[in-house]
């Protein structure tokens, strides 16, 4: 169903017989496109650095000698300020390709430490930060602060490395794919449905030659069957390929 | 401006000796080692990433220190040695993946003009965090003969970096990001007049990019050059008004425990971060 939404968002919404859709328009863009990733990326510069001093001060590896408080009232500020930033500008650009991002390995896994970090916050409003006054102080906070800073450490490294990842085509539907990533992107619905390694055995000149390489290696469809191309070269396919469609 | 017009004269057409350096550098150590996997390269690209962000908060916080913005009631020399470590750490970790990124893809960045003016603006931020802030910080914001020297060139090596930048076909729509951060700054240091006039400024340029965008790239005629060219219009006349707006509230605004040198040091240091930042992103995008 949310398929279906996506590939009419993608595909149909706002087309004419004069013009592509919007979200073609937009990715199609001269400046628009590369203008709002750069500013989503770019944005990470306020918001990782300090969102995770704050987690390492939480972790008592930061700031020993500065209360939690004081840090958190003078720089959450610019960490609220830049993830809204980054959900504005990470929702744009999730509307540049909303069906090919919805069928995204990286993408969905992404979404899911974004939950577990929403998740952590929220326990950490709630629960943790009630006790505050007991540890304020402390250069070495109690193991339940540590472990919502760990969390939340390491899910926004996750959450930057997966999206990092959004731009490789390693795992994208209609490709040979193991089971579990057919199953877990909905390959299914994807056009060109799901794709496997006994495909690839059966018709190798449609998807690549088979080997022991088979998913170590990207393997392009159709003419792809070149398997001379060094590794490299494929990176920076795949860069631009999916780096705002040009 | 690339490294690869700077290495050799190319209007005789004779071999240039840097153009096999280049192409080998793939085949050194540690590059060797990753250039065949599947993982390796964007493995270093995503750790390159999170040191970005990690240096990024750091500089950014312990410059608004400078520019008299945040912690405002606390030493500079507080700040510096408790963000010494994480900024020391991401700035390693982010020299050391940006040469191995570097030597994996070394043809692309070799004629890039975006990497030579990410290199320009990277020994400017250097010697801004490393030979400049830091020093100003620790002395809580006093400064020494030696560190103005030290500031004012790094300044160069950055106007130098932003003068290619703006002036490259390709590059310039990203020094959007450098006026963005630049009008971000204002906002938080800004007095209501200031920030009213940066507002309007941003509305206005935005309608005009966006309806005169429309004319020329949208209606029947598609004229790309036009539409560059209106690219260009808009973010220069920002970047003029936020120069002014900028210089205003730094010398006339809020006097604070700094003086407007430091003030504009911190500012500068910022934004040649930033620089680096948003010319390699281009690199890809240009």
């Amino acid at each position: 169903m949310l398929h279906e939404f996506f590939r009419w968002l993608q595909e149909d919404f706002g087309a004419t017989e004069m013009a592509e859709s919007w979200s073609q328009q937009f990715r199609g863009s001269l400046n628009l496109w590369g203008i709002t990733e750069g500013t989503h990326v770019l944005t990470l510069m306020i918001f990782a650095g300090t969102i995770w001093l704050i987690d390492l001060r939480m972790l008592g590896l930061a700031f020993k000698g500065t209360p939690f408080s004081k840090l958190n009232e003078k720089v959450l500020p610019f960490t609220v300020f830049a993830f809204a930033v980054m959900i504005i500008t990470g929702v744009i650009l999730f509307l540049a390709k909303p069906m090919d991002y919805y069928h995204n390995v990286w993408f969905r896994a992404k979404m899911i430490f974004l939950l577990i970090a929403a998740a952590n916050i929220f326990w950490f409003h709630r629960r943790v930060q009630k006790t505050e006054h007991e540890w304020d102080n402390s250069p070495n906070p109690p193991a339940m602060v540590k472990l919502s800073g760990a969390v939340s450490l390491t899910s926004w490294v996750i959450i930057i490395v997966f999206g990092r990842f959004i731009a490789y085509n390693w795992y994208d539907c209609g490709k040979p794919l193991p089971g579990f990533v057919n199953w877990f992107a909905e390959c299914a619905s994807y056009p060109g449905g799901i794709i496997t390694a006994a495909d690839q055995e059966s018709d190798p000149l449609i998807y690549g030659a088979a080997g022991p390489a088979l998913f170590s290696e990207p393997v392009q469809l159709a003419g792809g069957a070149s398997g001379a191309t060094s590794s490299t070269a494929d990176h920076m396919t795949a860069d631009t390929q999916n780096e705002g469609g040009r | 401006m690339d490294f690869y017009n700077l290495a050799c004269d190319r209007s005789q057409g004779a071999p240039c000796a840097m153009d096999a350096w280049v192409a080998g550098l793939q085949d050194v150590f540690p590059a060797s080692l990753l250039k065949d996997t599947l993982w390796g390269f964007a493995a270093v690209q995503a750790v390159h990433l999170l040191a970005l962000g990690l240096l990024g908060g750091c500089v950014i916080l312990l410059n608004l220190r400078l520019v008299g913005v945040t912690l405002s009631n606390d030493p500079p020399s507080w700040l510096e040695r408790n963000l010494r470590p994480w900024l020391v750490t991401g700035v390693v970790a982010v020299l050391v993946t940006g040469v191995i990124i570097g030597m994996l893809n070394p043809e692309k960045l070799y004629t890039s003009p975006a990497f030579f003016v990410k290199m320009v603006s990277l020994v400017a931020a250097l010697i801004f965090s490393f030979g400049v802030t830091n020093a100003i910080a620790r002395s809580e914001g006093q400064i020494t003969n030696p560190i103005r020297i030290a500031a004012g060139v790094a300044f160069l090596f950055w106007l130098w970096s932003i003068g290619i930048f703006g002036g490259t076909t390709g590059t310039n729509p990203g020094t959007f990001h450098l006026v963005t951060a630049g009008y971000l700054i204002l906002f938080l240091m800004g007095r209501r007049l200031t920030t009213m006039i940066a507002g309007a400024t941003i509305a206005i340029l935005t309608l005009v990019y966006l309806i005169g965008g429309y004319f020329v790239i949208g209606g029947p005629y598609a004229d790309y050059d036009a539409f560059m060219g209106l690219t260009k219009i808009c973010i220069s006349l920002g970047a003029v008004v936020l120069v002014g707006l900028l210089g205003f509230e730094i010398f006339t605004g809020r006097a604070g425990d700094t003086t407007p040198v430091v003030k504009l040091i911190g500012l500068f240091s910022i934004l040649s971060w930033v620089t680096v930042a948003a010319s390699g992103r281009w690199i890809g995008l240009s």
